[in-house]
């Protein structure tokens, strides 16, 4: 896809994984990019307009970065206008809440909870949904094999 | 509700305790008035929707997360408790309890229909036999005026009101007795993985107490949460689960939602 094609929310959804560690097809599994892109626009959108400017330069599509890519990524999460908006989207993808510290923190939604990374992260499912069924207690743990 | 003025019997509070009493007075054709300060928001599948979405949206999944106060009813939660300063216990401002003694109540309960049952763990242990006779056996605490056996019919009832999953053999330990074809109105939830590894590794060691050495020995609480019913429940006849409230056809099984507490959201192992 032509880069100048893309929407700012596909660009979203590329830098989300990028920065979370999961694939694509993971963000937009959640079915959450829309909403969380919104909180955003809505909370700062100067700071997430500058984040995507800054990784638009990269070619995110394939999920796989060169390592100069990678060098410039961690360079502009090191940068003091682009390190806090970075972690607040990497902390809403893994808890689905807004972080900006008591009394500003809060659950986006109910979908956010239940779709939040930090449960997937550890092997495991978030508490009161996406059941595992019954007796799966006893099965051993899952393992995660390096590619 | 009956449209009558005057009841045989008034019961203050509508948690287990209180339906299961209402429960055998009317089926022996008492009239009977629950009175309940908290939210009677317990009776439709959809109350129980509202209240998941309470438990997700909490950035503090406590106890009482999915359940939240009423003004009539307000409730203990965990976070009033701001832990000891200087030997005195200190409570966030508004706390529920006015607690003053040096070991206090460090633990919640809810206000609502269904009760504290709503975000219960579903322990359903019997006592031991010797736990009626502790001054007399190890000249500590004191004796019961009731034993073990006076107790057997009520355990009976109970878990079969609970509809509790054990296993007989596994729960006659250190005197427990139970009648001779009793059994468990469930099958014993399968024991977690690393429950059997436990067990496992358990096997061979042993631990020693005033000389003496004794075995180890890992075995599975029984529970008031839905396993597989047990076919030779009641001399073969065999039992049926109730399913949620409002929607029977989920609730059947335990499903593994790692939320026992606060809140079953298949309600299999909550009081009706």
């Amino acid at each position: 896809m032509n880069k100048s094609m893309k929407t700012k929310r596909l660009l979203f959804e590329e830098l989300s994984a990028v920065l979370t560690g999961f694939s694509l097809a993971d963000i937009q599994g959640t079915g959450l990019s829309s909403l969380y892109l919104e909180v955003f626009e809505d909370k700062d959108p100067d700071a997430i307009n500058n984040l995507l400017s800054a990784f638009e330069k990269f070619d995110t599509e394939s999920g796989k970065l060169s390592d100069d890519d990678l060098i410039l990524i961690s360079g502009a999460l090191e940068d003091k206008y682009l390190r806090p908006i970075s972690q607040q989207l990497i902390l809403m993808w893994y808890t689905g809440q807004w972080n900006f510290g008591e009394p500003d923190t809060y659950v986006i939604s109910k979908e956010a909870y239940i779709e939040s990374f930090s449960f997937r992260a550890a092997g495991s499912h978030p508490a009161g949904a996406k059941q595992p069924g019954y007796g799966t207690w006893q099965f051993p743990p899952q393992t995660f094999l390096e590619e | 509700m009956a449209k009558e003025d005057k009841f045989d019997v008034v019961i203050v509070g509508a948690g287990i305790t209180g339906a299961i009493a209402a429960k055998e007075l009317t089926e022996q054709g008492f009239s009977v008035l629950i009175l309940e300060a908290g939210a009677g928001k317990s009776f439709k599948f959809e109350d129980y929707q509202t209240y998941l979405d309470n438990y997700y949206t909490s950035t503090v999944r406590t106890p009482n997360a999915p359940f939240p106060a009423t003004a009539g009813a307000p409730q203990p939660l965990i976070t009033d408790q701001l832990g000891i300063e200087n030997g005195i216990p200190q409570f966030a401002e508004g706390s529920y309890f006015h607690q003053v003694g040096p070991s206090t109540y460090q633990s919640t309960y809810t206000r609502q229909m269904g009760g504290t049952t709503l975000h219960w763990l579903g322990t359903c242990l019997r006592m031991l036999p010797s736990d009626f006779s502790e001054k007399t056996l190890y000249n500590s605490g004191k004796d019961w005026p009731i034993n073990y056996y006076d107790l057997m019919p009520y355990y009976r009832a109970a878990e079969l009101e609970i509809g509790v999953s054990a296993d007989v053999d596994e729960q006659a330990f250190l005197g427990i007795e139970f009648e001779p074809s009793y059994v468990y109105p469930m099958n014993k939830v399968p024991q977690s993985y690393s429950d059997l590894k436990l067990q496992e590794w358990t096997k061979y060691a042993q631990f020693k107490y005033d000389g003496t050495s004794y075995d180890y020995s890992v075995v599975s609480v029984p529970q008031g949460r839905n396993s597989t019913p047990n076919p030779a429940y009641n001399n073969g006849k065999g039992y049926v689960p109730v399913g949620a409230v409002g929607n029977p056809d989920i609730g059947q099984r335990c499903e593994g939602n790692a939320a026992c507490v606060p809140i079953c959201s298949v309600q299999e192992n909550t009081m009706h």
